[in-house]
C-alpha cells in the first residue's frame, strides 16, 4: 500500500469524510460556531455543506452535546461530536458517566465517537481548569480512551471507532495538529486495543502517549543506548501486555508524565509493572515529568526541547542505576 | 538485664520462642524483646534445655534481671534428661546434686540498647545448689521467680515521646548499601543460574551488580565451557 505524507488534522478530516460516505448512520454534532470554522481543531470545515442532512449545530454546552449524541447513539445512529474537555468538559463528564452506565448496566450499544481536543487550541486557557482531563475519562471504564500520536493512527483509529459498538473518546492534542506523517492511501483500520513499540531497544523501556511519544522518540534516538519506546495509543483499555513484555526484556522503565506526576496514567502503569513484572526489574520504575508539550516543542529542530532534556536525564540516571 | 542504659528505655518481653522443657541450641532465638517499640531477639548462649522462664510476656524487664535458665546437656553416659517441671523451686536442685545435673545457665541481658547482648553466666554446679535466682541490683526488677508481674503503667506514660509537629519532615531512610543490594532481576537470575557472585564486578551505581553484569557472567561461562 503506497502512502502519502499528510498533516494530522487532515488525516482526521479525511477519515471522517470517508466514514460519512461509507456509513449513512454517521452524524456530526457540533457546537455552534463549528459551521464556520470547522470545529475546535478546524477539521470539519465544509462538512456542513457536504453532509447537510447529517450535520447538527448545538449550543456550546458539553452536557447537552453529549446527551444529544447519547440519545442518537441509543436510537441507532453513529454520532460524532467534539468536546474540548478542558474548556467545557465538566458538564460533558456527567453525561458521559450516564453513557458509560447505560453501556454497562443496560448493555445498550452506544456507538458514540467523542473527539477531545487537548492542549492550547483555545488561547484563553482552559475554562474548567484541567490541563490533562484525560484522567477524568479513565475512571468511566466502559468508555474507550484512545490517543493517536501519528496521522496514520488518527485516521485508522477514527475508522475503527466508527465501527466499534461502544463509546470511544479520541484525544487529539493541538500540538500534533500540524505534524506530518505517512498515511496509507485509501482507508485503513487501526487497533483500539494495542500499544505499539515504535523504537526497539533492550536496555530501557520508555512509555509515552500522545505528543510525548515524539519527544520520547527523540530522546531515545539522541541517547542511542538501547532505549525502547512504547506508544501507548490506548489508555482505556491499557495494553499492559505490551508494556510488561518490554519491561521483562529491558528490566528498566521510564514513564513520561505530562505536567503532573501524581494520580495520572503513569502511576497506574508503574503499579502494573511492580505487581506483574517485579522479578524482572533491575531498577525502580521512574516517571519523567515534562511540561505539557506545545507545538513549538514538537517541531523544534535545533534546540532540544525541555521535555526531551528531562526525559533524557531520567533515562541516563536509570541506565546508571 | 540492661545495666547503665537509658533509664527511660522500656524493655519488655514480646514473645518467648521456647518453653520450659524445650531443647535449644546455641545461637537460636530464645525470646523477642520489645525495646521502645522496636524488636530485638535474644539468642540462646548455649546448647541445652530450657528449664525455666523467669518472666512472662509483656513483663517489663529491668536492668540485670534474669530472663531464663538453661540446663546444659548431660554428658554421654547419662540417659535422657527429663525437663524439670518446676526448676525454680529452691528445693529441687538437691536432685541435681546427686546426678551430674546440667549446670544452670542464667541468661541475662546486659545492655538496654536496642539489640541487647545476652550475657551468659555459667554458675558452677554447687554441691548444694543455691536457688538460681540471681539478685542483681534491686532495680524495680520483677521478682525473678514470679512468672508474670503486672505491667507498670507509669513506665508506659514515661515512654510516650513528644508528638512530632505536624508536617515536620520525616528523616529519610539511610543510604542503601548498593554494592550488596541485588535487584529482583538479579535475584531471579541467581536463582535460575549457578553464578558465583563474588567473581562479578558490579558496574552499577556504587558497585551494584546489575542484571547485565550477571547475564555477561553467564554468557562468559557458557563460552568458556564450550571452548
Amino acid at each position: 500500500m503506497s502512502g502519502t505524507r499528510v498533516r494530522y488534522r487532515d488525516a482526521v478530516a479525511e477519515a471522517l469524510r470517508m466514514e460519512m460516505h461509507r456509513d449513512p448512520e454517521v452524524v456530526l454534532l457540533e457546537a455552534e460556531g463549528g459551521v464556520s470554522d470547522g470545529g475546535v481543531a478546524g477539521v470539519s470545515e465544509g462538512f456542513a455543506a457536504l453532509f447537510a442532512d447529517r450535520f447538527v449545530s448545538l449550543p456550546v454546552d458539553g452536557g447537552s452535546i453529549v446527551a444529544t449524541a447519547a440519545g442518537a447513539a441509543a436510537a441507532g445512529l453513529r454520532p460524532v461530536c467534539e468536546i474540548p474537555l478542558a474548556d467545557f468538559g465538566a458538564a460533558a463528564l456527567g453525561e458521559l458517566t450516564r453513557v458509560a452506565e447505560l453501556s454497562r448496566a443496560e448493555r445498550i450499544d452506544m456507538p458514540l465517537l467523542i473527539r477531545v481536543p487537548l492542549g492550547g487550541f483555545s488561547t484563553s486557557g482552559p475554562a474548567d481548569g484541567a490541563l490533562d482531563p484525560e484522567t477524568w475519562l479513565l475512571g468511566l471504564g466502559e468508555v474507550r480512551v484512545v490517543v493517536p500520536s501519528s496521522p496514520q493512527d488518527a485516521k485508522g483509529m477514527i475508522a475503527s471507532a466508527l465501527r466499534h459498538p461502544g463509546p470511544v473518546c479520541l484525544l487529539e492534542h493541538e500540538a500534533l495538529a500540524d505534524v506530518v506523517g505517512e498515511v496509507p492511501e485509501g482507508g485503513h483500520l487501526s487497533s483500539l486495543d494495542e500499544a505499539a513499540v515504535v523504537i526497539e531497544g533492550d536496555r530501557l523501556t520508555l512509555v509515552a502517549f500522545g505528543p510525548a511519544v515524539r519527544l520520547a522518540q527523540r530522546a531515545a534516538r539522541e541517547l542511542n543506548a538501547g532505549v525502547e519506546v512504547i506508544d501507548l495509543r490506548t489508555l482505556q483499555p491499557l495494553d499492559d501486555a505490551t508494556i510488561l513484555a518490554s519491561v521483562r526484556r529491558t528490566g528498566r522503565v521510564v514513564i513520561v508524565a505530562e505536567a503532573d506526576r501524581s494520580f495520572r496514567v503513569g502511576g497506574e502503569i508503574s503499579s502494573a509493572i511492580t505487581e506483574r513484572a517485579f522479578e524482572y526489574l533491575d531498577a525502580p520504575p521512574r516517571r519523567a515529568v515534562i511540561p505539557a508539550p506545545d507545538a513549538a516543542a514538537l517541531h523544534a529542530n535545533g534546540d532540544t526541547p525541555a521535555g526531551v532534556r528531562q526525559i533524557k536525564e531520567v533515562c541516563v540516571e536509570l541506565l546508571a542505576y | 538485664m540492661p545495666e547503665g542504659g537509658d533509664p527511660e528505655t522500656v524493655v519488655r518481653i514480646a514473645a518467648w520462642h521456647r518453653r520450659p522443657g524445650d531443647a535449644v541450641s546455641e545461637g537460636e532465638p530464645l525470646c523477642l524483646l520489645s525495646v521502645d517499640g522496636s524488636h530485638a531477639e535474644v539468642a540462646s548462649p548455649a546448647d541445652g534445655t530450657v528449664s525455666r522462664l523467669a518472666m512472662g510476656v509483656e513483663t517489663v524487664v529491668a536492668p540485670g534481671a534474669v530472663l531464663a535458665e538453661i540446663a546444659l546437656p548431660v554428658v554421654a553416659t547419662e540417659p535422657e534428661l527429663e525437663p524439670e517441671p518446676e526448676p525454680a523451686e529452691a528445693g529441687e536442685p538437691a536432685e541435681a546434686a546427686v546426678e551430674p545435673e546440667p549446670e544452670p545457665v542464667v541468661v541475662e541481658v546486659v545492655e538496654p540498647e536496642p539489640v541487647p547482648e545476652p550475657i551468659v553466666e555459667v554458675v558452677e554446679p554447687e554441691p548444694v545448689p543455691e536457688p538460681v535466682v540471681e539478685v542483681v541490683e534491686p532495680e524495680p526488677a520483677p521478682e525473678a521467680t514470679q512468672p508474670a508481674p503486672e505491667p507498670q503503667p507509669e513506665l508506659v506514660e514515661e515512654a510516650a515521646p513528644e508528638p512530632e509537629p505536624l508536617g515536620a519532615p520525616r528523616p529519610e531512610p539511610g543510604p542503601v548499601d548498593m554494592a550488596h543490594f541485588h535487584s529482583p532481576a538479579v535475584r531471579r537470575l541467581l536463582a535460575e543460574h549457578d553464578v558465583d557472585l563474588a567473581a562479578i564486578t558490579g558496574s552499577g551505581r556504587d558497585g551494584r551488580i546489575t542484571r547485565d553484569d550477571v547475564l555477561a557472567a553467564i554468557a562468559a561461562r557458557a563460552t568458556a565451557t564450550r571452548a
